[in-house]
Order: C-alpha cells, then structure tokens, then sequence
C-alpha cells in the first residue's frame, strides 16, 4: 500500500509502512503532550469540564483523521488550539465571561507545587492566582485567548493560525492585554 | 547629543516574545542594556506575563486514565468506521462521483453505443489506456479513473479505505456484484487511490475478485 504522506515528521515518528499504526501513535503521543494544555485553556475559556473533554477527545480523532487524509503537519500544534478552540465555540455558544468563581474552587483542590513551601506562601499564591483571573476575564476575548496561547508557550504565527489572525493583530492584542493587565493589578 | 529613542511597548514585549529579528533585535537588546528606564518598562510585562502563567498552571486539568483509553479505542476503530468515511468522501465527494462516472463510462464504451462522455478526448484516450491495464500498487489492483492527473509521480499517491455507499456506484452505472454488498448498510468497502493532486487515481473494491 502506498504510505499517507508525512510531511515535515521525522521518519522516527511516522512508520511509512503502517501509517495507521504510526497515525495513532503520533495522535496518542500528542494527547500526552498537550491535552493538559489545551485542556486547560478550553477550562479558563469558561468551556465546562464535561465539554472540555468531549472536545478533547473530538480534536484528537479529528488529528487522526486529518494525519491519514495527508493533511499539513507543519504545525499540529496550533492546528490542535484552533481545532479545540472552534470545537468548544460551537459547543458553547459563548463562552463565560468570567471563571473565577470556579477558578477559586479549581484553586483549593490543586495540588500546590513543591516549591511553595508554607501555609502562607500557599495562601499568597492562590490569592495572586485569583487575582490574575479576575483581572484576565475583564479582557477582550482576541486579548485573553493571545495572551493564554502566549502563556502556553505559542509563538505568534502559531497563535495567528490557532485563532485565524493576522501575526500583527496577535502582537496587538498581546500589547494591548498586557497594558489592560497592568492597569488593573 | 540626542537622546536615543526608547521602543514602544509593543516592541519591548515582541523582544520578550523572541519575536524580533535581525537588526531590529540588536538594537532594542542594545538598548535596553543601557536604559534602565525601558529594562523597568519590560520588567513589567515580564512579572505581567509570569502571572499569567501561574493563573493558567492553577487550572486543575488532569485527564482521568478512561479517557486516554477509550480515545486509544476510538482510534483502533476510526480508520474503519463509516463516519470516517463520510468525512473522507465529503472531501472530494463530487470529484470522485465524478471519477468513478468517467471511469465506467470508458469501461462500458466498448458495450455500448453511446459515447462515453469525457472532458476532452485527451482524457478519453488516457483513460482508455489505463483501465486497459488497470494500476498496480504493490501487488493491488485498482480500476483506473481518469480524474488525476496521470503526468504526477505515482509514487506519491496514497490510499484511503472507506465506504462507498453502492447506490453511488449503481447512480455511477457500475455493475455492482452481490458479494460488493456484505456491511448490510448499503455500503462497500473500497480502498481508493488518491493522486498526489487529491483527485482520485483509481478504485480497488475490497473483496471483488
């Protein structure tokens, strides 16, 4: 059978001779790497947990399906937030314009990292926390969904690509998120 | 002397971003090694963005174990399963309706009176000159359609399974075989042959003598 093309993946990765196979490890292998990511930036979207996961779960199958119909693989990675971000706009409507009331219950039940050693430090850490939140839901959603991309580790033409953008209309929102933020903290 | 001009926000955080190059990311670098005042400025953006981050980390987003399993299920079965398909044929749907159409024709020309209708004759005699022969992919033969261009390598096609609903083969004037109908849902299973174009190439029935 004549292999699914693989572009741009390292022939470690893609086994031209099983390209099922390769699909479906190539797919697990970025839900591994990225479902938490994503999931959380669906999660301070406003989408709810229950949706978060079906579109999750959607998005991978759709990676799948788009791996094996020879589909672009330059960038999986923001071809991933645009698929779960217009996944989780159709499943909702409109997304809440503020989490932090779930922000601050999702706060109690995370574990608290290594690094923060002290009751009070815990405290102050969560109190910052909430207060970014609160401050992030009063932003445009271009501004906050750029800035938590950004926060992601997304490069501007990948956010440009994941939110259907211009690069310059990303670093506007970046600029013009930032200065809001530092108006309101 | 003049005072050197100090960059914009929107400059100061592109250089935070890495998004600056060349010459332009000399400069602001330069810069701000001299400029207390905009290192300040970018400090700023920078604690700004780290809080962000902190923000986004508290979202608790652990997946439970069942949903890793049961998308490795849905994956197994993906390849397979009719939705796939349908996503698969709404991709080139009419091209390969199309395709099969042209495909019979020329495979029904010599039975018939009627000319088989083509797009030129070109395209008539190309197929013609396929189906003859047929494709011969590792060992699997595929009906020909004269639908992608033959002038593109071979070697970079593809092939996609899916269900083809019989109906489109019999609206397509195949004469479709009764071992062709075994899903019990009025599909066939088929492996189609896409050109590096994304047009289909050629249609190996799965299970046709």
């Amino acid at each position: 059978m004549v292999p699914v093309r693989a572009v741009e993946l390292s022939a470690a990765e893609w086994d031209e001779t099983q390209p099922v196979d390769a699909a479906n490890r190539l797919v697990l292998e970025l839900y591994d790497r990225e479902h938490v990511s994503l999931r959380r930036y669906l999660l301070y979207l406003g989408v709810d947990p229950e949706t978060a996961a079906e579109t999750l779960q959607e998005t991978f199958l759709r990676l799948h399906k788009h791996l094996l119909g020879g589909g672009n693989q330059s960038n999986l990675r923001a071809w991933l937030y645009r698929v779960a971000h217009n996944l989780a706009r159709n499943a909702q409507t409109s997304f809440r314009a503020s989490r932090t009331g779930d922000l601050s219950e999702a706060n109690a039940r995370q574990e608290i990292a290594d690094t923060i050693a002290t009751p009070e430090e815990r405290f102050l850490a969560r109190e910052e926390e909430v207060r970014f939140a609160e401050a992030l839901a009063k932003l445009s959603a271009a501004q906050k969904s750029c800035l938590l991309l950004r926060s992601q580790g997304l490069k501007y033409r990948e956010i440009a690509e994941a939110l259907n953008l211009s690069i310059s209309t990303v670093g506007e929102n970046v600029q013009r998120g930032l200065e809001r933020l530092k108006e309101l903290l | 002397m003049n005072k050197p001009m100090h960059p914009d926000n929107s400059v100061l955080i592109r250089h935070l971003d890495g998004e600056l190059a060349g010459e332009e990311w000399v400069r602001v670098d330069t810069h701000l090694a001299c400029c207390p005042e905009c290192r300040a400025r970018q400090l700023e953006f920078r604690d700004l963005s780290s809080g962000i981050e902190a923000a986004l980390r508290a979202v608790p987003a652990r997946a439970s174990a069942a949903e890793r399993v049961q998308l490795g299920e849905k994956l197994a079965e993906a390849p397979r399963s009719a939705s796939s398909s349908v996503i698969v044929l709404r991709r080139f749907g009419w091209g390969m309706a199309l395709a099969a159409g042209l495909a019979l024709a020329v495979l029904l020309a010599p039975l018939t009176s009627k000319a088989p209708r083509t797009k030129t004759v070109a395209d008539t005699q190309r197929a013609l000159a396929a189906v003859s022969s047929g494709i011969n992919i590792n060992g699997e033969t595929f009906i020909a359609l004269p639908y992608s261009d033959p002038a593109l390598p071979l070697n970079a096609s593809r092939i996609v399974e899916m269900q083809v609903p019989v109906s489109a083969l019999a609206e397509a004037g195949v004469a479709v075989q009764p071992s062709w109908n075994g899903n019990g849902d009025g599909t066939v299973a088929a492996n189609v042959l896409l050109g590096i174009d994304g047009q289909p190439l050629g249609i190996d029935v799965l299970g046709a003598d």
